[in-house]
């Protein structure tokens, strides 16, 4: 076994992977930035080191300066956690070739799996659904159109060379096709100078279900059950929750194997997710493979009793894994919630500053995996995910009471974070029937967004009880300074005045 | 006395009555019994006609920032005759002026989109604002000139700190 891990990470995930080692009697290795200095992940590491620098790009990135102290320290392993270097090839190629272990999957599966049109073609070799489309540009508007009629309607046109929704048009009927293709292309050559466009089946009211995956890197796969990740907002995660509301045996079992399948097309190693999207017909399709540990593990670990980031590291050490069948039956439900340093009522925008108060949440069935504390200065330089709140229960129903209440419960000032709207998503009637696809924030927006009044006189109240003891002070003040000092003032005027006569 | 405490376009009148040697709030008329005690560090437990309630509240002049039930609030507070010397003060100033543009965030400038003596409409971007990832687009709020660029590419800002000077209504001459 390892004797010490070096941590190339920061935040929340660094403090969960520290947490195993110790447990595992590994010494743990930190390495930060300037700014991190007084995080919590710095002071709970048995050894850190200053990577300097305020950017990512200057610190957490700076992966030859991190192999180096990982060679000073005397590490064996190096964890790199999600974001920053977890999904570099050449990072994991870096390090194997410095003599130490990276935790996670050879450099050949990242590449693989990093690269969609690759993994897309590797996934329908091995049988694993993919979203029907093209895998290569059209030009011509017939070859389109007969592709189009292949894949079944709805379908989306892309342009080649687009992004952020232009060139971007969704046909509902075969008569709409030919208008909608030269509309894109001519967005599409507007602005990107290339009028090639793909065709791809449109995925009605998706869902976004993912599996987690356990290989022992000697021929063994094995899946942890899924993940449903539809509450999302710019296209990331804020709710997630083991097992899916949606899924009944016989579906689970048909994407587990699928997942299984698809891990082992691309010789995985280690803890992976495979992301699917699942229709409205309850037919599912590959997104893709996030080959590292994922933000929301907690849930699978509540449900399933493993520690993943334990797996993890028994993995890489060529231990194998602690169990060799799929999950077929969960311990009841758990939720997640991401506690983002983010103004909901503006937009999600960013709220740096610091943590004025801080007490988290507690009492039954309620984990916080967090990376900040009281005083913490939460910068704009990194992800504003500060905190994610677990919620356990013995069925869904409790899980989410639980999460409800201790999102209430849960007490921080001084900056501005997503509680006030995930308190209204848990308590929305959708959410809790467990009918919601990924367009739910947009969907409910209105719902999620309302403030109850006589919350708002509450706060009202108590403003305007504080601006009249304000006031009291200050005139119960003033009378005392202010005589003395008018005193002297007319002592000072009547020998002024004396003196000039 | 009056007391307006304002949360977005909903306005909240309290009327302060002293009596008794005391100082009672009146919400619509009535009075309420009501206990407020300071737990230290901005929290404050509220027992108002029997409820109980956890608060935060962090005063910055007259606004007031407030956690309650897992809510915040950002609410504006004034009285009467604060009240009446503003709406004074706002009648004299009106009509074309300077504008300050400042950070709503604090942030890094990544992008300068305007110079000085840059005539805008209303709605042109006139910098980009990074914070934690992502790109916050400051548009001008009207038509004008650029007086005055205050701030560079690549600067670290603070909240409220200064950016842009404008005039406003420039544009049609």
């Amino acid at each position: 076994m390892f004797r010490k891990i070096l941590i190339a990470n920061r935040g929340e995930i660094a403090v969960r992977i520290m947490r195993t080692c110790r447990e595992m009697g590994i010494q743990s290795v930190a390495v930060f930035s300037k700014i991190d200095r007084k995080s919590p992940f710095v002071y709970h590491a048995d050894e850190a080191y200053p990577l300097g620098g305020i950017t990512s790009q200057e610190s957490y990135l700076q992966w030859n300066k991190i192999l180096d102290i990982a060679a000073r320290c005397g590490a064996d392993a190096i964890h790199p956690g999600y974001g920053f270097l977890s999904e570099n090839a050449e990072f994991a190629e870096a390090v194997e070739k410095a003599g130490f272990t990276f935790i996670g999957p050879s450099p050949e599966a990242i590449r693989l799996m990093g690269n969609k049109t690759a993994a897309r073609k590797l996934m329908i070799a091995h049988h694993v659904p993919t979203v029907p489309g093209t895998e290569d540009a059209v030009r011509d508007i017939a070859t389109a159109q007969k592709i189009a009629a292949e894949i079944g309607y709805p379908v989306l046109i892309k342009a080649a060379a687009g992004g952020g929704g232009k060139g971007m048009r969704l046909v509902e009927k075969d008569e709409e096709f030919k208008e909608a293709v030269e509309g894109a292309a001519r967005e599409a050559s507007a602005a990107f100078g290339d009028a090639s466009v793909y065709i791809e089946k449109f995925v009605e009211e998706p869902r976004h279900i993912e599996f987690q995956i356990l290989s022992d890197g000697q021929g063994k796969t094995i899946h942890l059950g899924e993940r449903e990740c539809s509450i999302q907002r710019r296209h990331q995660k804020v709710v997630e929750e083991s097992p899916s509301a949606l899924l009944d045996d016989a579906l689970r079992k048909a994407m587990g194997q699928a997942a299984v399948r698809a891990a082992e097309a691309c010789g995985y190693k280690g803890a992976g997710t495979i992301e699917f999207l699942v229709d409205k017909h309850r037919k599912f399709y590959f997104l893709e493979m996030n080959t590292r540990l994922q933000v929301e593990h907690p849930v699978t670990e509540m449900v399933t009793g493993l520690d993943l980031v334990e797996e993890q590291i028994t993995i890489a050490a060529g231990h194998g894994m602690s169990r060799q069948k799929n999950i077929s039956k969960f311990w009841g439900h758990a939720v997640e919630c991401r506690l983002y340093a983010e103004n909901p009522d503006n937009n999600f925008s960013p709220s740096p500053g610091t943590i004025a108060f801080l007490k988290a949440a507690d009492g039954p069935g309620i984990r916080e995996d967090s990376g900040v504390t009281q005083g913490s200065e939460i910068s704009l330089y990194y992800d504003p995910m500060i905190s994610k709140l677990i919620a356990w229960g013995s069925d869904r129903q409790q899980a989410i009471r639980r999460m409800m209440r201790a999102l209430q419960e849960y007490e921080i000032s001084g900056i501005h974070t997503t509680i006030p709207f995930l308190i209204k998503v848990m308590g929305h009637q959708a959410f809790q029937q467990g009918r919601f696809t990924t367009k739910f924030i947009e969907e409910y927006g209105d719902d999620l967004f309302t403030v109850d009044e006589a919350t708002a006189e509450t706060a009202a109240f108590i403003s305007a009880v504080d601006f009249l003891e304000e006031k009291k002070r200050i005139s119960v003040k003033a009378p005392d300074n202010g005589s003395d000092t008018a005193f002297k003032w007319k002592n000072l005027h009547r020998k002024n005045a004396l003196r000039s006569r | 006395m009056k007391i307006f405490a304002n949360f977005n376009e909903h306005e909240f009148e309290y009327e302060s009555v002293f009596k008794d040697e005391l100082y009672h709030l009146l919400y619509n008329n009535k009075a309420c019994t009501y206990d407020a005690v300071s737990l230290g560090g901005g929290r404050y437990s509220l027992l108002k006609d029997g409820k109980s309630f956890l608060i935060h509240l962090q005063r910055r002049k007259e606004t007031y920032h407030v956690l309650v039930n897992g809510e915040y609030f950002e609410l504006h507070v004034e009285d009467e005759r604060t009240r009446k010397v503003r709406e004074l003060v706002q009648g004299a100033q009106s009509g074309p002026g300077e504008l300050i543009v400042r950070a709503p965030i604090p942030g890094v400038v990544i992008k300068i989109h305007v110079q000085e003596g840059d005539l805008i409409a209303k709605g042109e971007p006139l910098l980009i604002l990074e914070a934690m990832k992502m790109e916050n687009i400051i548009k001008a709020d009207c038509d004008c000139r650029v007086e005055k660029v205050v701030t560079v590419e690549n600067e670290a800002v603070q909240q409220d700190q200064e950016l842009i000077q404008l005039l406003a209504g420039t544009v049609n001459n």
